[in-house]
């Protein structure tokens, strides 16, 4: 900033919705920081989204309500939004604005940081290439996580997304390394029963530490904006000034956009799909990308957004977007969920798109590509063949058919379906014996050389279906 | 540089602002915005006021800032040392830039100022000789493929009045000069938005080969052509270019990364630097142009990345190399226009998009072809645009605005990849519009391309009505032959049209061995046909006592020749082994 003098004005003209209108402003910046002196000493913040010296317009973080027009003072901060970190902040809970509310005193900030970032040197990313276990089968076995990746979970209401989360943050391990993993949970107008429920869960896992930054249901949807680029200044810190590995679990981006598309419907602006503002992918871009790592430095930063899909709709704008940002997407089922099938994920619309990077000789098992392909292969058929047998009727398929069937049946109730935490090699030796359910000559994804290596000999442990 | 005007900054909204002052300000100019010296573009005239999109990002600029007027139009630089390097969209060279994170206002020159080339003088241009614009002063090696040949800017005429007898020269210093005053470089200048002239273009003849069996055997695209590849997410999109990119029969391959993820291109560049082109056994990164805007950087330098990227490959074809563009993804770029736009307040068309879209659509995919160049020499830029469709929905604007302009259409099925099907592009709704143009070459080269070509796609299209067959009254109503035919559609999807692009073997392959597998597969095909016609055999029989089936789906784990050897022998072997199978 050019200019460390204060500006002070009461020159408001009008107010829409969260928005104050200026007239009247001699110098004033874009996205510059506002301090509002209303005349009963209530101080509320605001950031500008227009600088003109007759039609300046402000955002107001606490909302517009009760504001007095005519007598509050407006002063100019000359600076835009910045957040104070430093290291003793890990484990702390935070309001949306970073300001700790967990009453174990202020923070002294190492340093003061603009949220927005700055974009990552697209040349000087480090390829995301180190396995990530979160112990769960259909993620780890079907659809990698690694390192520095974003992988989103679309999901729909009431699908225990939460929990399944929640896990992935408990028990996500780096393998072959004494590093952990520092969890980092941004709360996006989620109710509070839901942050209580994964500070609760942590609390009972004690492994690792967590940090909070909340912004719930009754909370400003302007504030709803910062809290993610506030916590993600906070997860870079950690990991490229202090080689930390963050995990970032953010919830719920459909809560995000929502709060964007009504600012941006407040400020007249045309809308796209299903009126959310027609830059909606570009603002989504801003979070998202901020994962990776950095070459030659430690730490990384991956990250776990949560969509609600709207009506389980994958195509709705807000999951659709994100698809196309991050690399790949978990997606939850309601079919599986109703057939009691937990954790319900479906792995065949789920994707990693990193997970070659992050499997195989030395990170995982030499097999684990091919293997998965494979699985991915069979279950895909079954799953065209019950939908055949649902019209036609069983009797309709011939009996290489029915294999394939009963394969589905199997790797639901075996593979995806789990209560315990698993290693890759316990996912990729399920995934084997699962496989004995189709003919051996059908595993045209898998060299010989790993058939002979790997395939199951004897008895498998499951119990044959009926 | 031009003399230059000076104004202030009077609104700042996102990457739009406005300013006053300026003198005669011209639509397309590019200007300095704010102390910091942000580079942007008037986009708008209104009375008193330019409009100007910023190609960084805006925030904490204050009104009554500077803008700074520079009187031309918005630049490329070309010349030695854009291969292999990474620019972003107003070509700032992100190596040179050395920091993890992207300052704003960096200012970086595009091309190394002192680096030295050995530059060799065209023995034809002689002092005294009268130069035309595009014509070869000499050559640099610029990498080990590339021979760079130095032009004259097309847009400069004159008499050649004095010019090096060669050696080191970086692209600062003059290597000859013209009777007016005129000095050449071994760079120059070209505005983004405007086409590079050729003399004329030429009809298309030869086949773009890209190594993947699905395009160029079923829908091949021309030498010089436009194709389009629209995909939903998480259908295989941005592997598929990356496979493209690597192994296309292109001299030089110019990436246009516009609005993706930054992953990508960490990646792109790792495998670019470590892969070897398999027709020159060097370093794919020396045939490799790679522009880089990721969705997090500046939205407006998304719209300019496009235009350099097109600039970039048109230059190289004039010098009369075959050069391909990889846009992905257009979607992102129209975006961008309509970001821009929605800002300008300007009255949208279909979804928000500004009622121009379809033009500029139009004018990009113009610029592929084949062409004459100014020096008489034959160069091609061929297009290929990825295309982001929101939803999947193939009926939004830009892919139906893209779909008018470009020949060969690329689609990708959510389908498909969900069946781990890759490349996941359909051959219900994919098409080429090539067919005719290259006929004449493949027929010379290969025989029965085109029959073989019909018998496949007519297996796939009776293949999916015996399917809907089967979905209404089940399996046991088909004859053997039917379900002989499901069979070879089954080897056909997954032996010949799948092909995966991690396979050390089968990532590439060559249009030889596509070729000789897709005439091995309707050969067989046809044996099997006539055995289960006799009723030698059934569809059964021969999954479970011969070892045809799984044979045949993996032809392309084996060499040309090997495959070769099968093919020779291949009704002898099909009859022994159902004679072999049925005695069992």
């Amino acid at each position: 900033m050019k200019d460390l003098k204060t500006f002070r004005y009461r020159t408001t003209y009008g107010i829409q919705g969260t928005l104050l209108f200026l007239k009247e402003i001699q110098s004033v910046a874009f996205e510059e920081i506002v301090d509002i002196i209303m005349p009963t000493g209530e101080i509320r913040r605001g950031q500008v989204l227009q600088a003109d010296k007759n039609a300046t317009i402000i955002q107001v973080f606490e909302g517009t309500q009760s504001l007095d027009v005519v007598n509050s003072e407006i002063i100019f901060s000359r600076d835009v939004f910045r957040v104070g970190v430093s290291e003793t902040m890990v484990g702390r809970i935070f309001n949306g604005l970073g300001e700790p509310i967990d009453e174990l005193g202020t923070i002294i900030p190492l340093k003061r940081l603009p949220i927005s970032g700055s974009p990552m040197n697209p040349i000087r990313r480090e390829k995301p290439e180190n396995f990530i276990e979160t112990g769960i089968s259909t993620i780890d076995g079907l659809n990698t996580l690694v390192e520095g990746q974003k992988l989103p979970i679309f999901t729909g209401s009431g699908l225990e997304t939460s929990e399944v989360a929640s896990q992935i943050a408990v028990n996500s391990r780096l393998l072959g390394k004494n590093r952990t993993l520092d969890i980092i949970f941004v709360a996006m107008g989620i109710t509070e029963r839901i942050g209580r429920f994964f500070r609760e869960t942590f609390e009972k896992a004690s492994s690792s530490s967590i940090t909070f930054f909340s912004n719930y249901t009754q909370d400003s949807i302007v504030e709803r904006l910062i809290t993610p680029r506030v916590a993600l200044t906070f997860a870079e810190f950690l990991a490229f000034e202090k080689g930390r590995d963050v995990l970032v679990i953010l919830q719920d981006m459909l809560n995000y956009a929502e709060a964007l598309r009504e600012i941006s419907s407040a400020r007249e602006e045309f809308p796209g799909r299903r009126g959310y503002p027609g830059y909606l992918y570009t603002d989504l871009a801003t979070i998202y990308e901020r994962a990776g790592k950095v070459k030659d430095q430690k730490g990384s930063v991956t990250m776990i957004p949560i969509v609600t899909m709207p009506n389980d709709d994958i195509t709705h704008p807000v999951p659709d977007l994100t698809g196309y940002i991050t690399e790949g997407q978990i997606i939850m089922s309601r079919d599986l969920a109703n057939k009691q099938v937990y954790p319900p994920i479906n792995p065949l619309p789920s994707l990693s798109r990193l997970m070659n990077e992050g499997i195989g000789k030395g990170k995982t098992r030499e097999d684990h590509s091919q293997l998965a392909n494979q699985l991915f292969a069979a279950y895909a058929k079954g799953m065209n063949l019950r939908q055949l047998a649902s019209i036609a009727g069983k009797e309709a398929l011939t009996s290489r058919d029915q294999l394939y069937l009963n394969f589905a049946d199997k790797f639901e109730l075996h593979f995806i379906s789990q209560n315990e935490r698993r290693t890759i090699e316990e996912t990729l030796s399920i995934g084997w014996q699962i496989l004995t359910a189709i003919p051996k000559t059908d595993l045209n994804r898998i060299s010989r050389t790993f058939i002979d290596k790997y395939y199951p000999e004897g008895e498998v442990l499951f119990p044959k279906l009926s | 540089m031009n003399k230059s005007s000076q104004g202030k900054i009077t609104r700042i909204s996102g990457p739009v602002i406005y300013a006053t002052g300026l003198i005669g300000p011209q639509k397309n100019h590019v200007v300095n915005v704010g102390y910091e010296e942000l580079l942007g573009e008037i986009v708008q005239i209104r009375g008193e006021i330019a409009i100007i999109q910023v190609y960084e990002d805006t925030s904490g600029i204050g009104i009554n800032e500077p803008v700074i007027d520079l009187k031309r139009p918005l630049t490329i630089q070309l010349g030695p040392g854009l291969i292999s390097t990474v620019f972003d969209g107003i070509q700032r060279p992100l190596d040179l830039l050395n920091t993890d994170f992207i300052p704003r206002g960096a200012k970086l020159e595009p091309l190394s100022s002192t680096k030295k080339w050995d530059f060799v003088p065209n023995p034809k241009t002689k002092v005294g000789t009268e130069l035309k614009g595009g014509e070869v002063l000499g050559t640099v090696q610029e990498t080990t493929l590339i021979s760079h040949k130095i032009l004259v800017p097309p847009n400069v005429n004159g008499t050649l009045k004095e010019v090096t007898q060669g050696g080191k020269y970086s692209i600062r210093e003059p290597i000859a000069l013209l009777d007016d005053g005129t000095e050449l470089y071994l760079s120059h200048e070209w505005p983004v938005r405007q086409p590079r002239p050729f003399s004329k273009r030429l009809p298309l003849t030869t086949p773009f080969l890209t190594g993947q069996r699905i395009l160029d055997y079923l829908f091949p695209l021309a030498g010089g052509g436009a194709a389009m590849i629209p995909g939903g997410f998480g259908t295989g999109k941005t592997v598929l270019e990356r496979t493209l990119a690597k192994f296309s029969s292109t001299d030089i391959m110019v990436l246009t990364l516009c609005g993706e993820r930054g992953n990508e291109i960490a990646d792109a560049l790792s495998s670019f630097m470590e892969l070897e082109d398999p027709r020159t056994k060097r370093p794919m990164i020396e045939r490799t142009c790679i522009i880089a805007n990721t969705s997090n950087m500046p939205v407006a330098a998304r719209e300019a990345s496009i235009y350099a990227g097109v600039t970039m490959a048109e230059y190289y074809r004039d010098m009369g190399y075959r050069c391909s563009v990889l846009a992905d993804s257009t979607s992102r770029w129209a975006e961008a226009l309509r970001e821009i736009s929605g800002r300008l307040g300007e009255i949208p068309g279909e979804e928000g998009f500004p009622s121009y879209l379809p033009k500029l659509i139009g004018q990009f995919y113009e610029r592929a072809g084949l062409t004459e160049t100014l020096s008489g020499d034959k160069g091609s830029v061929t297009i290929i645009g990825a295309v982001s469709p929101m939803g999947g929905d193939f009926s939004e604007p830009v892919t139906q605005y893209s779909l008018r302009f470009t020949s060969t259409l690329w689609g990708l099925e959510t389908e498909l990849a969900r069946a781990r099907h890759y490349p996941a592009i359909s051959w219900k709704i994919s098409y080429s519009g090539s067919i005719r143009e290259i006929t004449n070459y493949m027929e010379e080269q290969y025989s029965n391309w085109i029959e073989t070509r019909g018998k496949i796609q007519k297996i796939l299209q009776e293949e999916e009505e015996l399917e809907r067959i089967v979905r209404l009254i089940g399996k046991d109503t088909l004859s053997e032959t039917q379900n002989g035919l499901l069979l070879t559609a089954d080897i056909i999807k997954e032996g010949f049209l799948q092909q995966s692009a991690i396979s050390e073997t089968d990532a590439y392959c060559p249009f030889e061995k596509t070729d000789l597998m897709a005439r091995t597969i309707i050969r067989a095909h046809e044996a099997i046909q006539g055995h289960l016609h006799n009723k030698s055999i059934t569809v059964e029989q021969l999954y479970d006592k011969t070892p045809l089936i799984e044979e045949l789906k993996r032809l392309k784990e084996f060499s040309v020749f090997e495959i070769n050897d099968y093919y020779i022998n291949l009704e002898t072997h099909i009859d022994e082994e159902i004679a072999r199978g049925i005695a069992l």
